[in-house]
This record gives structure tokens, sequence and C-alpha cells, in this order.
């Protein structure tokens, strides 16, 4: 090689190692019109972000002054409630993105639906972790949360620079990427990092608002901090340092001053060490726990506010209503303001003017679970030892919380109301163009009418479905025959518009000649032995194979801790796993949706042709996908797809790169079947029938006659 | 065998990483200290957790046993004795504590809440001085307490001098109300004039700066418009309470009857909001004024 070249390359290996990313990209301090992009990389460089409307539309720039390893870039002026998409570069070279998941959208500067997610103890690295976050994935269907509330101890066990990284930023990596994270201090990252200096790794990892950017008072400390969403304010405390928890002290009091500052219509606030558990700490022994509950509630409560968040306790527990039980030991009677659960039909409701707070302890996030006693928390309505994490779901003056646990069951899911307040809770699903269905709702408050409203374009117009309707909680909607799958519905009060629902999540309305052809959890052949290359052809003889029910999966976990119907043993030594199935649409399709949920890489064929691939590279038996999680990939595919008679679906899914262990696989196809022609009574696309039906016609001809004969 | 080999591989790690209580978490390092009794970590992580299960004499023999050759050792001795309310042991291992490490912000923290409490206030002072020169970017709370000792000694300027340094270190608006009622302590209602319009202006319902803008307005002389502030704050509060519906946001609206001379309605609203937060200090302040 020439000499030259070889000064060259040497040349070129320290911009190399500085553009090195170490960390990130995550975003943080998301406000209504600025996110700040943060990232770290081996030596010190310049850095740089572009952004724009969309990954191929970057026209914007933003960058670091200084060089450093430690990169916080602000983008500004931006829109409220607006996506946009980035790319990170350093010293000119492209680090991250841009691609789909380099990109977040800002906080919205009014009211408007939205969710959060609250982990809690997450910090081991585990799979248990991973899959507690592959469980909320799946249940979003994909929808990534506006915002990631972390209530403590994400880095076992002393939150030093490498247990971050190993433990918190690379387990959620896509997620950090796109949504804003906003952490409280747990006592495990209190070790390296120290509140009363506001140094550290735990200091050092985070840009949260201090200076009141993203609404509230400034704390002027990354230890408590406030921050608005929609139409709430949420609020993070230091209950770690007992420094802080002192009376008069500078927390307390900007407390008080943020909860009197603040004209949101919910208050959400979260620490570490919950006032109320009996999981594996006890709220009436241990000291940070005491004071929480002693000096930190009678504030809290005097100003409204409505859920309390905390981890530390390595459980899942959720209260009743609940008002003024500051005393050590805690006590049930005269604090609980309703004793029911809250769930769907019976939500917990607070009056204008009116008391109590629902108290939740998240500190399933995970770590391993488990309690000191027996004895559930007397204010407590549920308490379950299983891992798992919070969403909680803002709709107006309606907040609907989940668990999703481990396993992927919402162990829990209860509605709290504030105020005047109506709220759709049916249906829940799709439904059917031409038939009719009960719209339901709840309300409470003052006695009113109510409107009702359909949208099938996601939100942007509105048709009336009744207008002054009695508030009778359930109204017989004959469904227009508008196939579609942005359509939403909305309730209003006839007089005060403003107490109003949108229901969040957009449901479908189906032809009634929409089926699905192949359900998740069907029935597939599978092998992890390497195939010949034609196991995706639909003449290979796969009866070798075993055959079980979806979904499929595999971990570094026990079984029943997989969430999967059938657990894949023989996948631990393999990378890639194949499964095939046959179905048939009886007719032809007019599109077919393709739903696959994968860990990590997949491939599809359907009758022998690909037709989709992601995050796989090579298909070589022994490759890895090229990237890591859970992901729902959704396509549409075009009719002629499908066989109107017979089809084959041929699936390989691949574990991550080259040590990834966890696997799943589970699938979907539906669509719309064309109308059947009146004369012939056939549902095919080409109505010249074809020599293989007639074939097949001419063999059910025979064999019917051979059975006639052997009767007589 | 595969499928067994994995599983002893998850339990093994599981049952390594962490405790299903903190009683099992003290029964673990216990076990441990019996196998490294000299492990002074160790030790000393015992001392947390006893301290954390409000367990001070066994939280000082743990630091006793971790051999009391360290400012952390000698920290958290002084936190068992500050829970047993032996202060003058506390403030004995504070100064330990302080020798061994001069820059330990938990140590000097710690000595100049007790000094407060005790009353010397020079020593307190002294402390949060050598604490804010060696971490000059402490949290707001380390000014907070400087400025209110020094207002305490007397010492007017200096106090609203290190408020003003902490503002301007941390832009926290607990200082900036902080300034505002020294300087209306120490009768400087133009200095907290100056303060309040950013404190005012950075809450959606900012009644406690109308009632001391109004009440810096009328050291002044400026009766005329200290009423109408006062006017303007009963309106917020009735804003915040309309918006909120707290015993806080009642509170808030008592104290502006109050200052407005509705001594009637000041009690009621004072009345009401004790009934559901019993503990509210606002309302405490109106109902017993009302009764003086």
């Amino acid at each position: 090689m020439n000499a030259r070249y070889l000064w060259g390359l040497l040349l070129l290996v320290p911009n190399i190692a500085s553009a090195q990313l170490t960390r990130g990209p995550y975003v943080q301090r998301a406000t209504p019109d600025s996110m700040t992009i943060v990232w770290r990389t081996v030596s010190a460089s310049s850095g740089e972000v572009r952004f724009g409307a969309a990954p191929d539309a970057l026209d914007a720039v933003a960058q670091t002054t200084t060089s450093s390893t430690q990169h916080e870039v602000e983008l500004t002026g931006l829109s409220p409630d607006t996506r946009y998409c980035y790319a990170i570069h350093a010293d000119g070279r492209a680090l991250s993105g841009p691609d789909e998941t380099h990109c977040f959208t800002t906080a919205p500067d009014g009211p408007k639906p939205f969710s959060f997610w609250v982990v809690g103890d997450s910090g081991t690295g585990s799979g248990k972790q991973g899959r507690v976050r592959d469980q909320m994935l799946i249940h979003q269907r994909g929808a990534l949360p506006a915002a990631y509330i972390h209530v403590g101890d994400m880095a076992y066990s002393s939150g030093t620079h490498d247990e971050f990284q190993r433990k918190f930023f690379e387990m959620y990596p896509t997620v950090l990427r796109q949504v804003p994270s906003f952490p409280a201090i747990g006592n495990h990252e209190g070790t390296s990092s120290d509140s009363l200096t506001g140094t550290g790794p735990y200091y050092e990892a985070y840009a949260v608002p201090t200076q009141g950017q993203s609404g509230g008072l400034a704390s002027g400390t990354e230890a408590y901090y406030s921050w608005d969403w929609g139409d709430v304010h949420f609020i993070s405390l230091e209950s770690h340092r007992e420094e802080l928890r002192a009376e008069g002290g500078a927390m307390l009091t900007w407390l008080q001053m943020d909860l009197e500052a603040t004209d949101k219509l919910w208050v959400v606030v979260y620490f570490h060490h919950p006032p109320y558990t009996k999981g594996s700490h006890d709220s009436d022994v241990e000291i940070s726990h005491v004071q929480m509950r002693e000096r930190v509630l009678p504030i809290l409560e005097s100003h409204g506010v409505d859920l309390v968040l905390g981890g530390h306790s390595h459980i899942y527990e959720r209260s009743y209503l609940a008002h003024g039980a500051y005393d050590t030991p805690t006590t049930r009677a005269g604090h609980i303001l309703d004793e029911g659960d809250g769930k769907a039909e019976r939500p917990y409701h607070k009056a204008p003017a009116g008391d109590g707070a629902i108290y939740m302890v998240a500190g399933h996030g995970g770590t391993n679970v488990g309690r000191d006693g027996s004895q559930d928390h007397p204010l407590m309505y549920m308490t379950e030892v299983a891992n798992g994490s919070v969403l909680v779901h803002v709709q107006g003056s309606t907040l609907r919380v989940q668990n999703i646990r481990l396993d992927g069951a919402v162990s829990d899911d209860f509605r709290f109301m504030k105020g005047e307040a109506v709220h759709l809770t049916g249906p829940s699903g799709p439904v059917v163009a031409n038939t009719d269905v009960d719209i339901r709702w709840l309300s409470k408050g003052s006695s009113r009418q109510v409107n009702l409203h359909y949208s099938v374009d996601g939100g942007e117009t509105w048709q009336e479905i009744a207008l002054n309707a009695p508030d009778s909680g359930t109204y017989t909607w004959t469904v227009p025959n508008t196939p579609g799958e942005q359509v939403t519905l909305r309730i209003t009060d006839s007089l005060t518009p403003e107490i109003q629902h949108t229901r969040a999540r957009p449901f479908e309305i189906t032809a009634n000649t929409t089926v699905t052809f192949l359900p998740f959890k069907s029935s597939w052949r599978y092998s992890g032995a390497p195939e010949p290359m034609d196991w995706m052809q639909p003449g290979f003889d796969d009866r070798r194979w075993p055959r079980e029910p979806g979904s499929f999966g595999v971990c570094s976990c026990l079984p029943w801790e997989a969430g999967v119907d059938t657990f894949l043993a023989d996948a631990l030594g393999t990378r890639t796993m194949y499964f095939r199935t046959k179905f048939n649409p009886v007719g032809a399709a007019e599109f077919v949706d393709l739903s696959v949920i994968a860990d990590s890489g997949v491939v599809v064929y359907i009758n022998g042709q690909e037709v989709l691939r992601r995050d796989i590279g090579s298909l070589e038996h022994s490759a890895g996908a090229i990237s890591d999680g859970v992901k729902v990939h959704n396509i549409r595919l075009p009719g002629e797809t499908l066989d109107p008679f017979e089809n084959t679906v041929a699936v390989a899914v691949k574990k991550s790169g080259d040590t990834g262990v966890d696997l799943m696989f589970d699938m979907r196809l539906s669509g719309v079947i064309q109308p059947r022609d009146e004369a012939t009574g056939c549902g095919c696309r080409d109505t010249a029938t074809r020599p293989r039906d007639l074939f097949a016609g001419l063999m059910l001809a025979a064999l019917g006659l051979w059975v006639l004969r052997r009767r007589r | 065998m595969r499928r067994i080999l994995v599983f002893a591989a998850v339990f093994g790690l599981q049952t390594a990483h962490a405790h299903p209580s903190e009683t099992d978490a003290l029964k673990h390092l216990d076990a441990r200290l019996k196998s490294q009794p000299s492990q002074v970590e160790l030790h000393l992580e015992r001392a947390e957790h006893l301290l954390q299960l409000q367990r001070p004499h066994q939280a000082l023999a743990a630091t006793r046993s971790a051999g009391l050759g360290s400012s952390r050792a000698h920290l958290l001795a002084a936190r068992a004795h500050v829970q047993l309310k032996a202060h003058t042991a506390a403030l004995a291992s504070l100064e330990q504590a302080i020798s061994l490490n001069p820059h330990s912000a938990g140590a000097r923290w710690l000595r100049a809440e007790l000094f407060e409490q005790a009353g010397a206030l020079p020593q307190a002072e002294a402390d949060l001085v050598a604490l804010l020169r060696q971490h000059p970017r402490s949290a707001p709370g380390a000014y907070l307490r400087l400025g209110r000792v020094q207002s305490a000694q007397g010492e007017a300027d200096k106090a609203l001098s290190t408020l003003h340094s902490g503002l301007q270190a941390s832009g926290a608006q607990v200082l900036r109300r902080a300034l505002v009622q020294t300087a209306l302590r120490h009768d400087r209602p133009n200095a907290a004039l100056r303060a309040l319009p950013a404190l005012i202006s950075a809450s959606k319902y900012p009644v406690e700066g109308l009632l001391m803008k109004a009440q810096a307005q009328e050291r002044l002389g400026q009766t005329a418009r200290a009423t109408k502030t006062l006017k303007l704050a009963l309106s917020t509060a009735e804003r915040a309470f309309k918006r909120r519906g707290s015993p806080a946001a009642l509170a808030l609206r008592a104290s502006a009857k109050q200052a407005l001379g509705d001594a009637q309605g000041a009690q009621e609203d004072a009345r009401l909001a004790l009934l559901r937060a019993p503990s509210n200090p606002r309302a405490q302040a109106v109902l017993k004024a009302g009764a003086r």
C-alpha cells in the first residue's frame, strides 16, 4: 500500500475514536418549543444536531459551542405538539440517525390526551427489565408514551457511570431516543451522586428543567423540579437525603410555592420512597417513608394533589382514594374516601372542591420483587408481587391507570375522574358497518345532556350522532357504512363544551366483508435447525416440524415468565427459528393487513414471495438480527398477495446480534374479501376457473361418487 | 438438561443480585460480615440500613465496628446521635467527620443545622459559608439556610447578598421569595419591590407575592396602591380556588381577605381550610391572628 495512504489512515484514527458514541442520543428537558438532545462520545469533540420535520428533511442545525465528551444540544424555536426528527454529528461525521426512531414530539401548549409511562427499581440490566419494557410496547401496539417517568433505582447497585450505561441507557435506547425521561433519584443512585452539591453520575446523565422551562416554578436544582404536559403538572422530589426532607427547608418551601403556582387540572407527584408500602420496605418503620408521609403529604393533600407515585419497595401497590393518613403507623379508619375498586364502571371521583389522592408503588420495573410480611397495607386496594410497569392515560378530566405485568396481563386498570366530567368507555374494539352498537360513557358532577359525534379521520372533522341526548350512560348508534381505521368518538356536555372526552385511541369500522385470515395465536409448525434453501416455498415438506399455538418465545427466564403461549426451549441454542402455516382465505382479497410481533429481526414470505423484512441483514442461519427488542410491524399488502384457495406463510425470526437470547413471534393476517359475484357466487378476482381448481373440483366429485357407491 | 442449566443460571443471578426486603438485606450483610469482619464498608452499609430502620443504638455499634476511621463513619454516628436526640454527641461526631474530610457537604450541612437549632448562629454561619465556598453549585437550601441565619443575627445586608448570590447561581424561586421576606423583615421595601415582579410573574396565582407587594407599598406610604394590590390578590385567590378547589387555595383567600380587613370572611375560609387540611400553616396563622 502507498505510504501516503497509510499516513492518511493513521490521521483518521483519532477522529474515528472521538466520534465514537458511548451513550445516547436521548431526548431531555421537553418543552412546547424546545428539546435537548444529549449524547456522549469517547473523547472530546464538537457536537451538532441536524433536525427537521422528517428523517429526509433535516433542514435546521444546532451545535455545541465547546468540545466535550458530554453533549447537550438544545433545539429551540420548535412548534408545540409537533414531531421532529434528528441526526447527531461530531466533527462533521454522522453518529446516529436520521431514521424513524430518531424522532420526538414536543410538549403540547394546552390540554391534550396523552400517556406517560412509570417505571421504578428497574436497574438490573436483566431479561426481566427488558420484558417489562417490551410488554409496555406490545400493550401500546408500538405507540410510544409521551413521557417516561422513572421513580428511582435505575442503575443498581451504586448508580455509577458504567451501571447507568448498561442498566438504563442500553436497556431503553429506542424509547429514550424518542421519549423525554423525567427521573427522580433513588437511594442506589444516591450512593454515588450527591443531591446537596448536584454532583455525580445521576446529575451528569440527566438534563431536567430546573428553571421552570417546562412549566412550573424554577427549583434551581436537578434534585427536585417540576414540569407540565397537557393539563398535568408533574413534580419530582428528592426523598433520599434527609437534609432535603427538612421542614422549612428549600425543597418543601419550593414544593408549596410550586403547587400554589400551577393552574393545571391534574397534579402528579413522584419520588422514590413511597409514603405507604408493605412490600420489601415498610413505610411504618423506615425513616425516609415516615418523613415523606409526615412532612410532605400534608403539603400535597392541602394543595389537592391527585396521584402520588413511588418505588423503592419491590412490589406493585395501589391505594383506594385516600386522604389525611399521616400518622405512624398508618391506619385505615377515616382515611378512605372511596372503598371501590375504581374500575371501568365505578371510577374514583374527586369533586371540584374535593379531597383524595391515589398512592401507587411501582417498584417492580426489573429487580426481584418481594415483600417482608404477608399483610397488605391498610390503604391499598391492590398488592401484587410481580414485575411490571404502569401506564397512565390522561384524557381530559379522566385518568386511566394500568399496571402492565411482565407476562403482558393488565392486572390493574382503574379510572380517576375529576370535577365535572364525562368519559367514554365503549365500544372498545372494531365495530361493523351498518350494525347497531352501544356507545357507553360515565358522567360525574351536575346533571346534563350530552352531544355525541364521530370522526373517521382521527379527529380532523366530526359528524353528528346525537344532540342533547339524555345523560343515561348509553346510546345506541347505527354504525355508518364508512369503513376505516381512524374512527373516534367524542362526547360533550351540551351546555359546557369544555366538559368533553374524545376517545384517544382510534378504532376501526370494518366492512361486513372484513375477515381475519390468520389470527394471532394461530398454530404454526416450527424448526430451529438449519433448513434447506426452499424452506419457505409452498411445496416444502414441513411435516416433521412440531406444531404448537402462538405466540412463541424464548428468553433467559422461566417459561411462565416469558409471557408467551409456547415457550421454545429448542430455540435456546439457535440464532434463527423458522415457522410455517397454511390457510384458506375463501375468496379473493382486496387488500391484506399483516401485523407481526417479533423479537428481534423477521422476514415473512407468503406463497414463497418475500413480503416483509425488518432488522435482518444476512439470511444465514447463524446470523443474528441487526437490532434488538420487540417490535410490532404493520403493513398493508395488495390483495394479489394471497391465493384465493390456499396460502403458505413462512417466517424466519432471528435473535439479536451474536449473543441475544430473547426471541418472540406471533402474527396476524386480515383483510377484506371481495364481494361474491351474485351471478356466479364466486369471490374470485379472476373469474376464469384455473386448471388447478378444475382438477380439485374433479377430484372432489370423484370422491363424492366413491363415497356414495360405498354406502350403497 | 440445557434448560435446567439455564434455569439454574437465572436463579443464581437473581439470588445474588438483590434482597426482597430491608430485613433480608441486613441478614445478608450480617452473613457477609461473619466471613469478612474487617470490611469497613460493610459495617457502614449496615449502619445506613439500621438508621433507615430507626435503630440508632445498633447503628452506633455498627459505626464503632467500622473503626470510626473515616469521615463517613463519624457522619453516620452523628446521624445516630441525632435520632437519639443527643445533639452534643452528634456535634462531637461531626467535628471528627469534618476534621477527617473538611469537604464533607453532608457533615457541614448537618452541623450547621444543629448549631442553628441550638442558637449558635455564628457557628452555623461559618459552616454554611465553608460549604458554599467548597461547593458553590450547592442546592439552593444551603443559601436559604445561610440567608436565614444571617438575617436572624441582624445582618440584613449579608443575608440579602447571600440570597442574591444563590439566586444568581441557581435561579431558585425559593431564594427570591426569601429575599423579599428578608427585605420586608429588615424594612427594606424598595429591595422587596425590586425582587417581586419576577416572583409574581412566575406564578399563575401569585397571591402570596401580591400580598407581600402590598405590604411593601404600605411601608412606603403608598396606601392606595397597596389597597389596589390587595384587591388584585383577592381576585387572584378567588380564581385559584375556583380552578383548584384545594384547602391551600382557600387558605390563600383567607389571607387576602384578612389583609383587606374582612376578618369574618377570613376566619370562615381559614376554618373551612383547616377542616380539610388541619396542618395548613397559612390557615392556622389566619385563625390565630383572628383570635388575637
